[in-house]
């Protein structure tokens, strides 16, 4: 039992080409997918097709093998967290949560019942009759939350619900939030552009670009096997360094991976260093090899303006095809520039 | 926690049973606004006979512009035409050269007494017309003011409203323009008139625009205080026509084209810049 | 600061403050003084609505004998003489039918017309341009257009009423129909600003609201009035103080349309209070039958504060 979105395309009316085409992704149950990607990527509009607040221009969407395509917001099983919290400015948080159940038609004493207990997992039960302009962002963000766990859904739908919170607060709700998927052990579909949110959180990852999906697997396997070079340079702090060949092909290696010195084994730069920003446990150092600038992470520095040569050994590099492919050829040809896919 | 759904159901839409009921409806709308709109000037160019012909006629054999200059001369609308533009300009004037300063005094100065005061300011705005026009009335007799255009101008130079809303243009003015003035050398007197004034401007706009529209469209307080024809305004003239259609031989041709002319101006002001008048009137409401 | 710009600051202050001597100094100082900026407003203020409303609540309570020209203090009597006027409790009666009905169907339908015309569709936007008209163009325009259409022999209402097989009407010259066709015309008038304040009003309501009410299987009628109406609720609160008062001194479209009539049907209180002061001379009823009038808009305007109190939801 899953959440299929099979061969979905969407344009919106007046356009002349669909935001997404054939667009196939099967959300396991149980899982906290992560649809991750830049703005503009598609994620929360994949996000709100499954919700039912898009329409679909074509293909068709399954909820545990029910189409649900033309099927009201409602009536599919999910409860969704808004970026802003969309909740009720004019109702008490208990209203707030009680709102939905009422539609259900279920008696009052379930309500109640269900409304003490996600105050009380939400540790607002001090606050059930206060009016959201009396809370805090967090305290709305739960209020959210506890409509969301209310009707006990079959998944829970998120659009990007701590970027509106402090740094501070933030931290601390993605901890809570990995308790209540524990908890719940429901499915759990998180929309963000944030990479760490994504990888600490989720257990799946869906990276997206331009309405396409670029790989879909574990946070490791995203981030030590990228697919394609918008993955590796997506994904990771900073993200990989990608050189083209002249050949045709590019290869990337990570900025950890990168060391001072001189190799037979391995790819060798030479350059001047640009920057040095001191990082805490280690430095992240710019340097121009002549084409362009690359980045590394160590905890050597060097002086800025200084010569360095470094180097990356072998088993480090990756190679990608002449489409941005991830391959296991190797390619080969002199380092013609520094690449950047946002280019 | 007990699962609360039903199967899943296919819901099925009505797409274009709902599309032709909204043409309907927009359809009604919009005949039951432009309908009295267009059969008051087309029944201008009708002939006295057609005016009055049973069933109505809704385009006339010929377009008979004479009934224009008719209801011109009928209505005098050289004379009580002349009084409305009079007396509407000069208030636009007088009640922005008294309404500004007042409301920037409210809006951007601490003084003693601020608070009663600014209810006194508010006071037209609370107290109902039919309260104050007769106490008026007398006064102005008394005084041999009434049928004299200093006496209209002077009664609407004070508007409690034009003063709330560019005293909350000026509350909203952002300080720190004001700051940078001051540190470039400005006096205070050249930080209020020549960088405040200018940043309320949309707001006074809107605001003589109303007061134009509103003693232009005014009888009442026109009829309330005249005796004689003097200073009367098109309204009036235009009410004495419609007075005329109740006696034996009813010239409604006339009566519209009068009421037509009346119109104009203002509807043609619409016509061109309509969303600048939505917007004015809009922000006059919402507090 | 370079020497230079200090010279060129200093000397620029210096000349502003001689090019002008001591007039000047007054002028500034006079311009500068809170007090000078609002006296015409506040004086005329004073003489016109401050004044004048004392001298109506004094006068209330006196005889005003024009001939002998004489004011003596009568106390209640201008006020128990009303009370016992069938003239003014017709027209009491008169307005508050006119004021419920002119208010509350208006209202209902300003935000029924508000919803369905809050699309940013060309076909929308038109209608809604041009229900707006009416209100910018002088009553009498309205007033003389209505006389012609509601004609019971040639008019164009009982036309299109006889079309569709409907009785006619006699509209504003049948004794049991004139009121309604006077509030029909209110309504008329003032659809088009009162949907253009609930359109905004709905539309600063953020549609994330509406989303989550879809995801709460909220039906569309159930969404209208636990979700729409309460955000909407500053709003119509607005409308309602505007209305009723505004519909409580209506004068203009009875002096122009019915003159009290047909018989006194459409004696309103205003027109009343019109009548015994200018056309009577009856000054002290008069007055008195305004400080009625006052008493009733301002209870009017603290139970609609009242109610709002309880019911209108500020965001």
């Amino acid at each position: 039992m899953a959440i299929v979105m099979q061969d979905i395309k969407k344009q919106y009316a007046g356009t002349s080409a669909p935001v997404m085409e054939h667009f196939d992704l099967t959300i396991e149950e149980g899982s906290f997918t992560v649809l991750l990607g830049p703005s503009g990527c598609g994620k929360t509009t994949a996000l709100r097709m499954i919700a039912g607040l898009e329409e679909v221009t074509g293909g068709r969407i399954f909820i545990d093998e029910n189409d649900v395509t033309d099927v009201d917001p409602g009536e599919r099983n999910i409860a969704m967290v808004f970026q802003n919290y969309a909740i009720y400015p004019h109702m008490t948080v208990r209203g707030n949560i009680e709102f939905g159940l009422k539609n259900y038609q279920i008696d009052k004493e379930e309500i109640n019942e269900r409304v003490n207990y996600v105050l009380d997992m939400t540790g607002l039960s001090e606050y059930a009759d206060r009016k959201p302009s009396q809370l805090s962002g967090g305290q709305r963000q739960r209020v959210a939350l506890a409509r969301a766990i209310s009707k006990s859904p079959k998944a829970f739908l998120m659009d990007e619900p701590l970027s509106n919170l402090d740094a501070k607060l933030r931290i601390q709700m993605r901890t809570d939030m990995i308790q209540l998927y524990n908890r719940l052990k429901c499915t759990f579909i998180y929309v963000t552009h944030d990479q760490t949110e994504a990888m600490t959180m989720g257990t799946d990852i869906v990276v997206l670009y331009k309405g396409m999906i670029q790989q879909h697997g574990t946070p490791q396997e995203v981030y030590n096997n990228p697919s394609n070079l918008f993955v590796a340079q997506f994904i990771g702090d900073p993200g990989m360094n990608a050189l083209r060949l002249s050949d045709g092909g590019y290869v990337g290696f990570q900025p950890r991976l990168a060391q001072f010195g001189k190799s037979e084994n391995g790819l060798n730069l030479q350059g001047t260093v640009l920057t040095n920003e001191f990082m805490g446990h280690d430095c992240m150092i710019t340097v121009d090899i002549g084409c362009g600038s690359i980045v590394m992470r160590r905890r050597e520095t060097r002086k800025v303006g200084e010569q360095v040569s470094l180097f990356i050994p072998q088993e480090n590099l990756f190679y990608f095809d002449a489409d941005q492919n991830r391959t296991g050829t190797v390619q080969t040809g002199e380092v013609v520039s520094v690449f950047h896919v946002d280019d | 926690m007990t699962d609360i759904y039903k199967k899943s159901l296919l819901k099925k839409k009505n797409p274009l049973v709902w599309k032709i009921a909204e043409c309907v409806i927009l359809a009604f709308l919009f005949i039951l606004f432009v309908l009295p709109f267009y059969y008051m000037i087309i029944s201008s160019f009708k002939s006295t006979v057609e005016a009055m012909r049973n069933p109505p006629v809704w385009w006339p054999a010929q377009f008979l512009w004479g009934n224009f200059a008719d209801a011109w001369k009928g209505a005098n609308f050289t004379k009580y035409g002349w009084n409305s533009i009079v007396i509407s300009t000069c208030v636009v004037f007088t009640c922005l050269a008294c309404s500004v300063p007042c409301a920037f005094a409210f809006g951007r100065m601490e003084f003693k007494l601020k608070k009663p005061l600014f209810a006194i300011i508010l006071s037209d705005m609370m107290i109902p017309v039919q309260c104050v026009f007769l106490p008026l009335f007398i006064l102005f007799s008394k005084l041999g003011w009434l049928n004299t255009y200093g006496s209209m101008i002077l009664l609407f130079t004070y508007s409690g409203a034009t003063i709330f809303f560019i005293r909350n243009a000026f509350m909203q003015v952002n300080n720190e323009v004001l700051e940078a003035a001051r540190l470039d050398g400005a006096s205070e007197l050249t930080v209020m008139y020549r960088v405040t004034f200018p940043m309320v401007k949309p707001v006074v706009v809107t605001m003589a625009l109303m007061a134009f529209l509103r003693r232009w469209n005014d009888y009442f307080w026109n009829l309330s205080l005249t005796t004689n024809d003097r200073v009367r305004t098109l309204p009036y003239a235009i009410q004495a026509l419609n007075a005329a259609t109740d006696g034996a031989l009813p010239r409604w041709e006339v009566t519209m084209a009068g009421a037509t002319m009346l119109m104009a101006p203002m509807l043609i002001a619409y016509i061109f810049a309509n969303k600048q008048i939505k917007n004015a009137f809009i922000y006059s409401g919402i507090k | 600061m370079s020497t230079i710009d200090q010279i060129d600051f200093r000397t620029f202050r210096k000349l502003e403050l001689k090019q002008h001597g001591r007039a000047y100094k007054i002028l500034n100082g006079a311009l500068k003084n809170p007090y000078v900026l609002i006296a015409p407003a506040v004086i005329i203020a004073l003489g016109t609505t401050v004044f004048a409303l004392i001298f109506c609540i004094a006068m209330s309570f006196m005889k005003w004998d024009l001939i002998r020209g004489t004011i003596e203090f009568v106390g209640f009597y201008n006020y128990k003489y009303i009370f016992t006027d069938t003239l003014f409790l017709t027209s009491l009666r008169n307005t508050i039918v006119f004021m419920v009905v002119a208010v509350f169907i208006g209202l209902a339908l300003k935000v029924v017309v508000g919803v369905f015309l809050n699309k940013n569709k060309p076909g929308h936007n038109l209608v809604q341009t041009i229900m707006f008209t009416p209100y910018i163009i002088a009553t009498v325009a309205i007033a003389t257009i209505f006389r012609y259409m509601m004609q019971p022999t040639s008019g164009v209402f009982n036309l299109i009423l006889s079309t569709l097989g409907l009785p006619t009407s006699d509209w504003y010259l049948g004794a049991q129909t004139a009121l309604m066709s006077l509030a029909f015309i209110t309504i008329w008038q003032g659809m088009g600003y009162g949907v253009l304040i609930v359109v905004s009003g709905l539309r600063s309501i953020p549609d994330y609201v509406y989303e989550a009410a879809r995801l709460d299987k909220s039906s569309k009628p159930n969404t209208f009035f636990r979700i729409t109406v309460p955000l909407l609720s500053p709003t119509l609160f607005y409308l309602l103080v505007t209305s009723s008062v505004a519909a409580f001194t209506t004068f203009d479209i009875v002096a122009m349309m019915t003159d009290g009539g047909p018989g006194t049907s459409t004696y309103m209180l205003a027109y009343y209070v019109y009548m015994q002061g200018i056309r009577f001379m009856h000054y002290g009823r008069a007055m008195a039958a305004s400080v009625v009038l006052l008493l009733i808009t301002a209870s009017l305007s603290v139970a609609n504060f009242a109610l709002a109190g309880k019911k209108v939801h500020y965001q």
